[in-house]
């Protein structure tokens, strides 16, 4: 469910600009609001869309880096703050050497595991040793080629702090029962958070590993009940069906509902926890983030609305054979930025600019192309 | 004289200064409060149109315009003949009629590319990889058989010589100097079977040799294990799957990774899809050396035939992923040629 994200997420909490986490609100009284504004269409981003798989097809996917930047720069110029637009600067060539190592090398995985499968596991060990770092060099390529007013937004994160907590301490969720899974969810949200900024105005994060706790503790218990329920739900549903042929209940077919139940209520449960998760910790990374002293955040995502969203967006997208999606991202963009506004403690005019240092988009092509998460 | 109003933004800080803007030769004048700029156009960078967002032009120095005014932009994009490509690419997003045609072609496309493209590509890197690759993974995969499925033969070793020599004259009748090697097997599990390893190891089972009525039936099996190895298959199987791979990651590429189940599916099903056309190349091979033998492609009808009655039996077979029989019986009717 998590595949639409990726396009939008970075730019709203990059704004977030920095120091001072003092007392943003106790100097200037009087904040200004902004809220989010996306003025995209799905039937306008839809035919995007489709030219852009189109081109890809036609140009054994030489395209797709261009096609790439035109669907962010869409989703970016959409998005509309206190009059202004988001822009994303991705160079297409930058991001077409990108796609070109990672797709040569994941031939060559593939060629591997089929000639050599005893080679092919030492480069699936070598992928995940280099995994924080291509998360490290994705987030740095994001924020560096978003920009709003002019003004690129910055990740100062270290590369030393993202192997801690992508590699580091998830080898010890095993010995800790994973009871470490929430403190290592916490870490990496002040990671993206707490060193992102916008020009020379650095965000602060100020979340709290207990809280994070809570939140997960929560979404553990409602998973938890809706497996059940989900479970119950299906077994019932089996039971009723087959009521009628109690041949059938005297075969062993009753194990098979149980099994069935199970399976339904262990596949959904998780899926639907993880969206209450995530939306809860979207809205306490955000109330938790300050700029400078000039910018804070409110973010109100109900949880259950944001689950009933990703449930009906995948439906739509299963039904759809897949055409829906252009449909799903907008709604979830929209959804989301809805959900934000932004509080200025003074004008947003003079935040000044960093020097820019050109990025690779190495890790940006490979975190894409696995899928990886490393939004909200 | 193109001129349009906009928002100009220095790079420096993020105050938007509203300007007027006009191209005067080829200079790009920009006027507003205390703002007289002048750039040469053709250090202005025009970011190319995106539906009805705001077009954007980068300046030198990081500086940069924003505009509302999409027609004024478009018209200077047009007189200084810049992002012509990408025009072109904005008329197709900007109708429906294009993008219906798009969907088409890209259906269209994509099935002629799997169908035809992927295979030549797959058939001339099998032949160009030296075969000596194969070896190493033959005799993994054997060793994987034998541990798993595979017990050593029954069959008497004078028998087993009887066969070893029919093999010898199928290899040498139609195996074109590559080099070979047969080997007995019994198997509870597979029953009556044989498969080619890439590197020439074809295995028979015990199964097969006492269901076949007679050695011209066994000698067709050879000849289209023979037929495999001739081709490459394997080689060409795995191209053809490092093939599927890529293309429905470029496909799925603004839809989901590679690492989903969506992604695996389909590939799952072109593949099996290839496989069926593998088995008519191999029944091509067997036909030719039956025919020279003069014996007509009748034995190995026949224990095709035999063969699928049995699969629907207790005994599971791997031949159970051969094409329908039927039709691989009438491919190898034409095919015979009793009497040259």
């Amino acid at each position: 469910m998590n595949s639409q994200n990726s396009d939008l997420e970075f730019n709203p909490h990059g704004l977030a600009q920095s120091p001072d986490p003092a007392s943003p609100a106790a100097e200037q009284p009087k904040p200004q609001i902004h809220r989010f504004q996306f003025t995209g269409s799905a039937g306008e981003f839809f035919r995007i869309w489709i030219v852009n798989i189109f081109l890809s097809i036609v140009t054994l996917g030489i395209y797709s880096a261009w096609a790439k930047v035109r669907s962010r720069q869409y989703f970016y110029a959409n998005t509309v703050l206190a009059g202004h637009n988001f822009e994303y600067l991705g160079n297409p060539i930058s991001i077409l050497k990108g796609n070109l190592i990672v797709g040569g090398l994941f031939a060559l995985f593939v060629l591997m595991q089929n000639l050599r499968p005893e080679l092919a596991l030492v480069a699936l060990l070598a992928f995940f040793a280099v995994y924080p770092f291509l998360v490290y060099s994705s987030i740095r390529f994001l924020a560096a080629n978003s920009s709003y007013r002019g003004i690129r937004f910055r990740f100062h994160g270290t590369l030393g702090e993202s192997y801690l907590i992508y590699a580091g301490l998830p080898l010890l969720v095993f010995f800790t029962l994973g009871l470490i899974i929430p403190y290592i969810i916490f870490r990496q949200r002040k990671y993206l958070f707490g060193h992102a900024a916008y020009g020379t105005s650095r965000n602060h994060f100020r979340g709290e590993p207990g809280a994070v706790y809570a939140i997960q503790l929560e979404a553990l218990g409602i998973g938890l009940v809706i497996a059940l329920a989900l479970g119950l739900v299906t077994f019932g549903i089996f039971a009723v069906l087959l009521s009628s042929e109690p041949d059938l209940l005297d075969q062993g077919a009753s194990g098979v509902l149980g099994i069935a139940g199970v399976y339904v209520g262990l596949i959904l449960g998780p899926v639907l926890m993880q969206q209450y998760a995530r939306a809860r910790m979207f809205n306490y990374s955000f109330a938790n983030s300050f700029a400078d002293g000039k910018v804070s955040f409110i973010s109100n995502l109900k949880p259950w609305d944001f689950m009933w969203l990703q449930i009906t967006n995948t439906l739509a997208i299963i039904f759809s054979l897949g055409l829906a999606i252009p449909w799903a991202r907008v709604r979830y963009v929209k959804h989301v930025l809805a959900a934000l506004s932004v509080l200025t403690y003074g004008p947003l005019d003079n935040i000044v600019a960093e020097k820019a240092e050109q990025e690779s988009a190495l890790g940006d092509a490979a975190t894409d192309f696995f899928n990886v998460d490393i939004g909200l | 004289m193109i001129e349009f109003s906009a928002a100009y933004f220095d790079g420096k800080t993020s105050a938007a200064h509203p300007v007027r803007v006009s191209l005067e030769g080829s200079w790009l004048r920009i006027r507003g409060e205390g703002i007289a700029l002048e750039f040469g156009i053709n250090d202005c960078q025009i970011v190319p149109a995106l539906g009805r967002t705001r077009r954007v032009i980068r300046l030198p120095g990081g500086a940069k315009l924003e505009s509302e005014d999409l027609a004024a932009v478009a018209e200077l994009e047009r007189h200084l003949g810049r992002n012509l490509g990408m025009t072109l690419v904005g008329r197709l997003e900007e109708r429906w009629r294009w993008v219906i045609l798009a969907l088409v072609g890209l259906v269209l496309f994509t099935a002629a590319f799997l169908r035809w493209g992927i295979p030549a590509v797959a058939h001339w890197a099998a032949f160009v990889t030296p075969i000596e690759v194969m070896n190493p993974i033959s005799q993994q995969t054997l060793r994987v058989l034998d541990d798993r499925f595979l017990q050593p033969t029954q069959l008497s070793p004078s028998r087993q010589a009887e066969l070893q020599r029919l093999f010898a004259d199928v290899t040498q009748t139609i195996g074109q100097n590559h080099s070979y090697s047969l080997e007995f097997r019994q198997s509870d599990l597979l029953g009556a079977n044989a498969f080619a390893l890439p590197s020439g190891i074809i295995v028979l089972t015990d199964e097969l040799v006492k269901l076949a009525q007679s050695d011209r039936e066994i000698a067709g099996v050879m000849a289209h294990e023979v037929g495999h190895v001739l081709h490459r298959h394997s080689l060409q199987q795995i191209y053809r799957s490092v093939g599927v791979i890529l293309v429905i990651s470029v496909l799925l590429g603004d839809v989901t990774s590679v690492t989903s189940i969506g992604a695996s599916l389909p590939a799952v099903l072109v593949e099996s899809g290839y496989s069926r056309e593998f088995e008519y190349e191999a029944d091509a091979v067997a036909a030719e050396y039956l025919n020279r033998k003069g014996w007509g492609t009748k034995p190995l009808i026949e224990i095709l035939i035999r063969l699928s009655t049995k699969v629907g039996g207790s005994e599971r077979s791997l031949l159970s992923t051969h094409p329908a029989t039927e039709d691989r019986v009438r491919a190898l009717e034409k095919l015979a040629q009793p009497n040259r």
